[in-house]
């Protein structure tokens, strides 16, 4: 622990804090937004270029025209970042001029925060559960599968899981669908209500933040177990479930913040490969499907999007951390 | 305990017990732990491999026999993996990828060990302004989507495997200059560096011989994590099909394209994943091993 610290009214030190925090966010998504910015426009090729379909000089440079792209990269800058700050305004996909990068990202997010959601829900919930029961029946059965899954979902890269499932589950006993989301041909009830497409990418996803949490609750239990307050509690006669609850789980629960404080942000970015493997239509394969497009108005507002989720969630976790656990002091980060 | 390593005096007791080092009681808790001798067992395969593969290999990577085009194992005499789509070798093929899985997760760290603790025992020893930029540089480098930006970069500059090296390297470094920070804010208060201090010690000295050796403990655990980490996004990234360039093989592009031969020819996507998997696997192994092995709570 740090040494350095500043004894203050701890209310007016959390709120500078976040206001530190929130600060350092609108720097971050400047950065992010500058070096994106001019790192895309280095891509080889432009949105417009001929190859496949030439045009008369007086077409092309109309619309280049249109798009801003006749102007000097720092000038199309602040014209880009004006129109997002003050307008909301993301631009105009190249890959479908129709509609607007803000309506685009608007259709797609929804399925990736479902694909998220879904992850965290069986990865924490299977994976707390797992890490507890192993952690009070070390080396029993159950110990030994929790070891197992931990080691799978460590080793085993989601893509890699993603493939086997598929070649499992869908090729050779053809139970589940291969991909898709909410296609309405695997839905049970009506349409998105309970899709049999889910299991797989979810499944998939989640092995890897399973197996890091079931591993993370074992340890972190059976470092609480041992403690001297474990065995006070023990001595003055609570029951198990008391001792359990109030005693073990709870402090064993506050290193998992800092889990979900990683875990979750490397959700956002990790679904490009299971929403590519699945052919899912949510934001990871429009990431991908822009930058091999040259798409610029996509590609910047995609990594603002994630950026500012991103440092969004690490914000969230520390400051619950710093909630839960008193012994975290504000302003010290020197912490291990 | 630590200051005897930290000062590097002898201060072996008189009395007659034999002087063993932090490093010592680490070598031999470490190879009295069975699953870490497995690890280590397994990471110096692989770099075994890396580095002789063409001693090793039967066959050069990309060398293609279009009359032996997706053979399974065993089913032709001197290819016991059997061939990719393309009639190459594919036992030799993963030969070449543990080449080029270790030259990445070791050149990564190594990155990061060279950006990150200097960085990081700057920001920690000088504190003050220094610390207050450094820290707040850190921390709009962890909001950085890592992995979209590898991407980006890699669709600005092209494939290959500096390219890959360089684009996992951008954000790899982060992790270790937190670790050093706060190991460096902690250990600086100590008193044996109050004493070297007052004894007239120079800084760099004090930085080098009294706090980095004792910083060091959690850094090797943390890069010992962190090669897997990127034989893992090297993989992620070849799978995608914008890592590693052919003809040069990598076992996740060849996970990646064996995805459309799967449902036929499963050996081209199970022998990559296996090789993956015991990868990633000794590397935890040896991590995990490392991690108990210095922990000074463990110490008998």
């Amino acid at each position: 622990m740090a040494s350095r610290h500043r004894i203050t009214n701890p209310d007016n030190a959390m709120a500078r804090y976040i206001l530190g925090r929130i600060l350092s966010l609108v720097l971050v998504l400047f950065v992010v937004s500058v070096v994106t910015f001019f790192l895309m426009h280095q891509v080889p090729g432009g949105p417009f270029d001929e190859t496949k379909a030439p045009l008369p000089p007086a077409a092309k440079e109309n619309i280049l025209r249109k798009y801003g792209l006749d102007k000097p990269i720092h000038i199309q800058y602040l014209n880009y970042m004006q129109n997002a700050v003050l307008h909301f305004d993301f631009g105009i996909p190249y890959q479908q001029p129709t509609t607007t990068v803000t309506a685009l990202i608007a259709k797609s997010w929804k399925v990736t925060v479902q694909v998220g959601a879904m992850t965290v829900l069986l990865a924490f919930g299977v994976g707390i559960t797992l890490g507890i029961y192993a952690a009070y029946h070390q080396n029993s059965w159950i110990d030994n599968i929790t070891t197992f899954i931990a080691m799978l979902g460590i080793t085993v890269p989601s893509f890699v899981v993603a493939m086997w499932l598929i070649l499992f589950f869908a090729v050779r006993l053809d139970w589940l669908p291969m991909g898709g989301w909410n296609a309405s041909e695997s839905c049970l009830i009506g349409s998105a209500f309970v899709c049999t497409d889910w299991i797989m990418p979810v499944v998939a996803y989640a092995l890897g933040p399973l197996a890091i949490i079931a591993r993370y609750t074992r340890s972190s239990m059976v470092d609480v177990m041992r403690q001297d307050f474990t065995r006070t509690a023990k001595a003055k006669g609570l029951g198990n479930r008391a001792i359990m609850l109030r005693h073990i789980l709870r402090n064993a629960l506050i290193p998992m913040v800092t889990a979900l404080g990683v875990i979750i942000p490397n959700l956002l970015t990790g679904s490009i490969f299971i929403e590519a493997v699945f052919r899912i239509n949510g934001l990871g394969k429009f990431f991908v499907t822009s930058i091999f497009n040259r798409d610029y108005p996509m590609i910047m507002a995609l990594f603002l999007l994630i950026a500012f989720l991103w440092s969004l969630t690490y914000l969230f976790t520390d400051i619950v951390y710093t909630w839960i656990d008193p012994r975290v002091r504000l302003g010290a980060e020197g912490g291990v | 305990m630590t200051a005897r390593v930290a000062t590097g005096l002898d201060l072996a007791p008189a009395d007659g017990e034999r002087h063993r080092t932090l490093w010592q009681d680490a070598a031999r808790r470490f190879l009295r732990n069975r699953l870490a001798v497995i690890g280590l067992a397994i990471v110096v395969l692989f770099l075994f491999l890396a580095v002789f593969a063409d001693l090793v290999a039967p066959f050069p990577y990309d060398k293609v026999y279009f009359d032996r085009v997706l053979r399974f194992p065993f089913e032709l005499p001197g290819h016991p993996l059997g061939t990719d789509e393309v009639g190459r070798d594919y036992l030799s093929r993963l030969i070449y990828g543990a080449r080029t899985s270790m030259t990445v997760g070791v050149a990564v760290q190594m990155v990061a060990f060279l950006v990150g603790v200097p960085l990081g025992s700057l920001a920690g020893y000088a504190g003050g302004r220094t610390d207050f930029i450094i820290s707040r540089f850190i921390d709009t480098m962890t909001a950085f989507p890592g992995l979209m930006f590898s991407i980006l970069i890699i669709s600005v500059w092209g494939g290959g495997i500096t390219k890959v090296i360089f684009a996992l390297s951008i954000t790899s470094w982060i992790g270790i200059a937190r670790l050093t920070r706060g190991q460096i804010l902690s250990l600086r208060e100590k008193e044996y560096v109050e004493a070297a201090r007052c004894t007239g010690v120079s800084q760099n000295r004090i930085i080098l011989r009294h706090l980095l050796p004792n910083a060091l403990t959690p850094i090797l655990v943390s890069i010992s994590f962190g090669i897997p980490a990127a034989i893992f996004g090297e993989a992620g990234l070849s799978f995608l099909g914008i890592g590693i360039n052919d003809p040069i093989p990598s076992w996740g592009k060849m996970v990646g394209v064996s995805n459309a031969y799967v449902r036929v020819y499963w050996h081209l996507a199970l022998f990559p994943t296996i090789a993956v998997a015991l990868a990633m696997l000794g590397f935890s192994f040896v991590g995990d091993g490392l991690r108990d092995a210095l922990d000074p709570k463990m110490i008998e």
